[in-house]
């Protein structure tokens, strides 16, 4: 089932609740739970467990909901749209931002930049809100393109520069502060 | 409209290039809405932010974790988990035999007491109605009728009597006549003087 696509293998899980949807199952696992992983650690302040718990919510709401599923989108989009809304109800929930913020601070990373710099960078990250965070790891943590950034938040690429610059200028902004 | 596309355009060219690589038509279209060193800054950052999260440790997937999602996804709720229990025919019957007791004894304990008083709510509507009559008269107007009796005795006594009763209110329950006296007329008086020149004529 390797070189299936993505589609192609949620639409197998859809149909089999055998051993073959599992199998369909597991390989969308594998290609997508350390970039979930990524999107929720860098979303969610760097807190691992709390990554990791995401990372298990959603492959759970995928598994609930996968007859939400439309054939004609791309699961990677879906798959983002799902983890992005559940950051952005993360933090209408409580200010994750106060409550992790230790941990921020202690968390320990090998980083070129100069310690001074990288600190801050990462406070500015912090700072910024939850939709110019996000598309910030997106773009330059899971490095997705512009316009699978646009698929994702289903609107047109012109609008995802857009907000990418800004959230760059407030980075930049915050960063002088 | 403008703006976005300039925003659009900028966002390119900082992924890109810097203030310098750009070319002289980039330049001024750049420097239209902001300065060399704002560009310059903002392009500092998304190196910096790029080279961030590129050389930081990517957090490492815990291996169990597929294995913990499909054993949450399979386990069942805690009610499914109930009614799949096996359940012993007696216990059946017991739980159905006690139910229907509890019914009994609450069926027993809803019934009133004969000597007790029943409580009763009546309602009462109230229905008032104000009626208010107005009467309005434009004239009034007051007919007096006045009987004079006479005796046929030119009795100046009597007379006297007659007159000094025509000139005061009449009164008909009053009995002001001799029993010889015999009616004469009945006639409309106006202004307690009478205008019957018979009349006049038969007292004077």
């Amino acid at each position: 089932m390797q070189h299936l696509s993505d589609e192609q293998l949620i639409e197998i899980f859809q149909s089999n609740k055998g051993n073959k949807g599992q199998i369909a199952f597991s390989n969308l696992y594998n290609r997508y739970a350390r970039l979930m992983l990524n999107f929720f650690y860098f979303s969610l302040h760097n807190d691992y467990n709390k990554a990791q718990d995401y990372v298990q919510d959603l492959f759970l709401k995928i598994l609930e909901k996968h007859n939400n599923f439309n054939n004609n989108q791309f699961f990677k989009a879906w798959i983002y749209r799902i983890a992005s809304n559940m950051c952005i109800d993360e933090f209408r929930k409580n200010n994750v931002f106060r409550k992790y913020q230790d941990h921020i601070k202690s968390s320990t990373e090998i980083v070129t930049l100069n310690p001074e710099t990288e600190r801050d960078l990462r406070r500015c990250i912090t700072d910024l809100n939850t939709e110019q965070r996000s598309l910030i790891v997106l773009r330059f943590k899971l490095k997705l393109s512009i316009k699978e950034i646009a698929q994702i938040y289903e609107c047109p690429e012109g609008t995802i520069k857009s907000r990418l610059f800004f959230a760059t200028k407030e980075l930049s902004k915050l960063f002088k502060i | 409209m403008k703006a976005n596309r300039y925003f659009e355009g900028v966002y390119e060219l900082l992924e890109q290039f810097d203030f310098k690589e750009l070319s002289e038509k980039d330049r001024i279209f750049v420097l239209s809405e902001m300065f060399e060193n704002e560009y310059n800054d903002i392009r500092d950052t998304l190196k910096d932010t790029e080279t961030f999260f590129s050389n930081s440790n990517e957090p490492a997937i815990n291996d169990s974790l597929l294995n913990s999602i499909i054993h949450t996804y399979h386990k069942p709720n805690i009610l499914i988990k109930i009614l799949n229990q096996p359940v012993k025919f007696y216990q059946l019957a017991a739980s159905i035999i006690l139910l229907l007791g509890l019914f009994a004894i609450k069926q027993y304990s809803d019934i009133p007491d004969k000597n007790s008083a029943l409580p009763s709510s009546d309602t009462i509507y109230i229905q008032k109605t104000d009626t208010i009559y107005s009467k309005v008269a434009d004239s009034i107007r007051i007919l007096k009728n006045k009987i004079i009796y006479i005796s046929s005795e030119k009795d100046n006594n009597t007379q006297a009597k007659l007159l000094s009763v025509a000139a005061n209110e009449f009164d008909p329950g009053e009995a002001i006549c001799p029993n010889s006296a015999y009616r004469i007329k009945e006639q409309p008086f106006e202004n307690n003087v009478s205008s019957d020149t018979s009349f006049k004529n038969k007292i004077f």
